[in-house]
């Protein structure tokens, strides 16, 4: 009997992940939008994007916690893929992204397209501050990253990103 | 006392490695809790994080003070817009902010001041910094001063808890290396412990099973041993008798054979005890071999004998000739190194519906039964097969009584001797007389045939023909002294004394105490026993013939007697076996021999005596062929003391004979 219940608890905490996937969402504009931009560098060219110009990739919204809330917040903002798409570095086996006091940390391919990541612009509603680790912020489905391994799986949460480029 | 004080070792020694093994056990399971916990511990993550974290704090702060810096070298350019270096100044406050809200709580979990403090220098910091960016930074060169006099503070107190993390992660670190090095020894001895441990106790049952089957052995030896013959395998005795009781009980349709070596003490004496033993156990295998596919039960009774009881549905000619199949493999020669030897053995039957016919059917009685018709066996010689009836049995019971009753009867006086007239055929006169032995038993006269051939077996019959010659010769002396010529005397006397001296010695003394001269006694050699020694025959013949007593050979033509054994003896006379006369009226081929015979003892200057004449026709033949003396119920049958004596001394004893025949 207990085992069942043990059967029946682990499957509602496998299955619960699916149903809190990222959403397509439209977002009103931004009022007043942080003076930030994300550099994207690939073989060919370099690109600088606004905040305006990432939300206009097409936005997302993700509740989840993060290794510094334990209480979950919803983020809003473009998808990396989308990103690296428009950047072109969607075929990169991997990428470097830079954050702005220069810690930079390799994202290999299969990090973005199995988990689902997101270039958070907004947070609560809000734009997303730099003293709340924006006002970009790599931001993955809390309850999807892998749980062995977290504190190494923790590096990929960039904060203040400032820099995307191709590693070579 | 060695014993004990081994004991005491060995019991100590046992101690000592189950304290081992305990001790190394525990601190096994005490190090494995801790190993446990270890695993589990995030201490060393945690001090990881926190020196990455101190790390980064540390580039922090040299970034706000680089930022300070450009900011106030910007500012003091009143040409270049300070605004992007004021930003810069904002950010890199915004990443120590940042960098606090984590590292900060890390510190603050720190039961340490160094931490607390670290913790609380920071916040000053970014509380300095904050209040004096929402002012705009009045004085960017004192700004820029402050900053980096504070950060550097800030610096040394982060390096300072660097020092003190590191010192501790180091220590925690070898705290772990000690515990896996103390884990990997304690495993390793008690491995080591427990495979020895393991290994004497192994050892040592071992050591009990192999006593134990030891032990187990020779109880199962000892017990068969109790129950069979130790050196043929066959049962022993009682167990055998025992079984026989068993079988008895199921069955009275049984058959008991009780098998017997012939002359076993002879090849002991001869070959030695081991050849005998070898001898005794062919026997026993042949037995089993013979019987194998019977259920038959097969004993040792003792020495030579043997025992097989077995319930038969077969008659008893089958289980005879069973028997004699069983003789013919013992017979068969037993090899033995260079020795062969041909053993025999006789066999006695019993079956119990013999015996059932008398009774009941018992062991005793059955082992009676079979050891009489062995008894039987032996009488008829070596190798023979007897099976027991009932007829059998009471002559065998008389026969015995006969042999408790010779001796017995002979100290009692039941012996008497009667006297046979001998006649001389030359002049018709009477020769002699001849001793006979009778014997009045139980009221009747036994005749010779009755007791002489046990009396032979037995050995009485040396005192029985002792007493004869003693009794004979003072009779015939007493006629000798009335009479000079009165007739002589004939005592027969058997082979068995030829074997020694001792006669030599009795005739001489009983001829010096009679005072009859020697030759007027003739010894009548009975060839009924088969003479061993022939050079000690023939020294007491000649012994005997100094005396000047006759001798004659006794029964010639059966027995064992033969022409050159007539030559090689130093006889006097010879005395014809009756059964030469049986056919001497009607056949001329045996008259013919009777010539022959009688002209050959006169070649050898010997007197022919022909006895068991009993019809007319036969004396006048002898008369013809010339024969000496004669005998027999047609010239006088035997007679008492008294007649014979009264015959010996009357002068006219042969006219009364002569006229009697005409």
């Amino acid at each position: 009997m207990r085992l069942f219940f043990y059967a029946l608890f682990l499957s509602t905490a496998i299955l619960s992940p699916a149903s809190a996937a990222m959403d397509r969402v439209e977002l009103p504009d931004m009022v007043f939008s942080p003076n930030v931009t994300l550099t994207l560098v690939n073989d060919q060219a370099t690109e600088t994007l606004a905040v305006i110009d990432l939300e206009a990739l097409g936005t997302y919204r993700l509740v989840t916690r993060t290794p510094w809330r334990d209480e979950p917040a919803v983020f809003e903002g473009a998808r990396l893929a989308d990103v690296l798409e428009r950047a072109g570095l969607s075929d990169q086996p991997a990428v470097r992204i830079t954050a702005e006091n220069d810690y930079a940390v390799t994202v290999t391919r299969d990090i973005w397209t199995t988990y689902d990541a997101l270039v958070a612009t907004r947070v609560d509603g809000t734009p997303h501050s730099r003293r709340a680790r924006g006002p970009l912020q790599i931001v993955f489905d809390m309850q999807r990253v892998p749980e062995t391994g977290q504190s190494s799986f923790e590096g990929n949460w960039v904060w203040m990103v400032a820099h995307i480029e191709a590693v070579n | 006392m060695l014993a004990s004080r081994l004991q005491r070792i060995h019991r100590l020694a046992r101690a000592v490695a189950v304290a081992i093994v305990a001790i190394t056990a525990a601190s096994l399971v005490v190090l494995s809790v801790r190993a446990f916990a270890v695993m589990n511990d995030r201490t060393a993550t945690d001090q990881l994080q926190r020196l990455r974290e101190t790390t980064y704090a540390v580039f922090d702060l040299q970034r706000v003070i680089t930022t300070s810096e450009d900011y106030a070298r910007v500012a003091a350019d009143p040409e270049r817009p300070g605004e992007a270096a004021f930003r810069d100044l904002t950010a890199a406050v915004d990443l120590v902010y940042v960098r606090i809200d984590v590292f900060g709580a890390l510190l603050r979990d720190i039961d340490s001041q160094t931490a607390q403090r670290l913790a609380a220098t920071l916040d000053e910091f970014i509380a300095f910094a904050d209040a004096t960016l929402q002012e705009g930074i009045p004085n960017p060169d004192a700004f820029h001063d402050e900053v980096l006099s504070r950060a550097r503070a800030v610096q040394r107190a982060v390096l300072h808890f660097y020092d003190e993390e590191n010192t501790r992660y180091v220590k925690h670190k070898e705290d772990e290396h000690r515990l896996l090095a103390l884990m990997t020894l304690a495993t390793a001895l008690f491995m080591l412990t427990s495979a020895s441990v393991g290994l004497s106790t192994l050892r040592f049952w071992r050591r009990e099973a192999i006593n134990r089957v030891e032990r187990e052995q020779s109880v199962a030896e000892a017990h068969y041993y109790s129950k069979h013959d130790l050196l043929t395998g066959l049962l022993n005795r009682d167990t055998f008798a025992s079984s026989v009781d068993t079988l008895i009980e199921r069955t009275s349709d049984l058959a008991l054979i009780i098998v017997d070596i012939d002359a076993l003490k002879a090849i002991n004496d001869v070959h030695g005890q081991s050849a005998g033993d070898a001898l005794i156990k062919d026997v026993a295998l042949s037995l089993e071999a013979e019987f194998a596919d019977t259920r038959a039960i097969i004993g040792r009774l003792g020495g030579d004998e043997f025992a097989i009881a077995m319930a038969t549905t077969s008659d008893q000619t089958a289980l005879l000739e069973r028997c004699r199949q069983t003789l013919a493999a013992i017979a068969s020669p037993l090899q033995l190194g260079p020795l062969s030897i041909r053993a025999s053995a006789s066999i006695g039957l019993a079956m119990g519906v013999q015996i059932e016919l008398e009774g009941p059917v018992t062991r005793s009685k059955l082992m009676h039964s079979a050891d009489l018709a062995l008894y039987q066996a032996k009488q008829r010689g070596m190798g023979q097969v007897e099976a027991y009836a009932r007829p059998l049995a009471e002559r065998v019971a008389a026969r015995k009584q006969l042999e408790i009753d010779l001796p017995r009867g002979l100290a009692r006086g039941e012996f008497f001797v009667v006297y046979q007239p001998q006649m001389s055929l030359a002049d018709g006169g009477l020769h002699g007389f001849e001793a006979l032995v009778r014997w009045r038993r139980n009221g009747e006269v036994v005749p010779p045939s009755g007791f002489i051939p046990v009396a032979e077996e037995t050995g009485s019959i040396v005192d029985i023909d002792l007493w004869v010659l003693r009794t004979a010769v003072a009779e015939a002396a007493r006629w000798h002294r009335q009479r000079a010529d009165a007739p002589q005397i004939s005592v027969n006397l058997t082979a068995c004394h030829l074997q020694g001296s001792a006669i030599v010695d009795a005739v001489r003394q009983i001829l010096l105490v009679t005072d009859l001269p020697a030759r007027r006694l003739t010894l009548e050699i009975t060839e009924s026993v088969k003479i061993e020694d022939w050079e000690a025959a023939q020294a007491t013949l000649c012994a005997l013939s100094e005396l000047g007593v006759e001798l004659s050979l006794d029964d010639f033509g059966t027995g064992y007697s033969n022409l050159s054994y007539l030559h090689q003896l130093n006889v006097h006379e010879v005395k014809l076996d009756r059964s030469f006369l049986t056919e001497v009226e009607s056949s001329r081929h045996s008259r013919f021999m009777l010539d022959g015979l009688v002209e050959m003892v006169a070649a050898l200057s010997m007197r022919l005596v022909v006895e068991g004449v009993e019809a007319p026709g036969q004396l006048s033949i002898l008369r013809q062929l010339n024969c000496h003396v004669v005998q027999g119920y047609l010239l006088g049958a035997p007679m008492s003391a008294e007649e014979a004596r009264a015959l010996a001394i009357s002068p006219d004893a042969h006219l009364k004979l002569t006229s009697g025949l005409a």
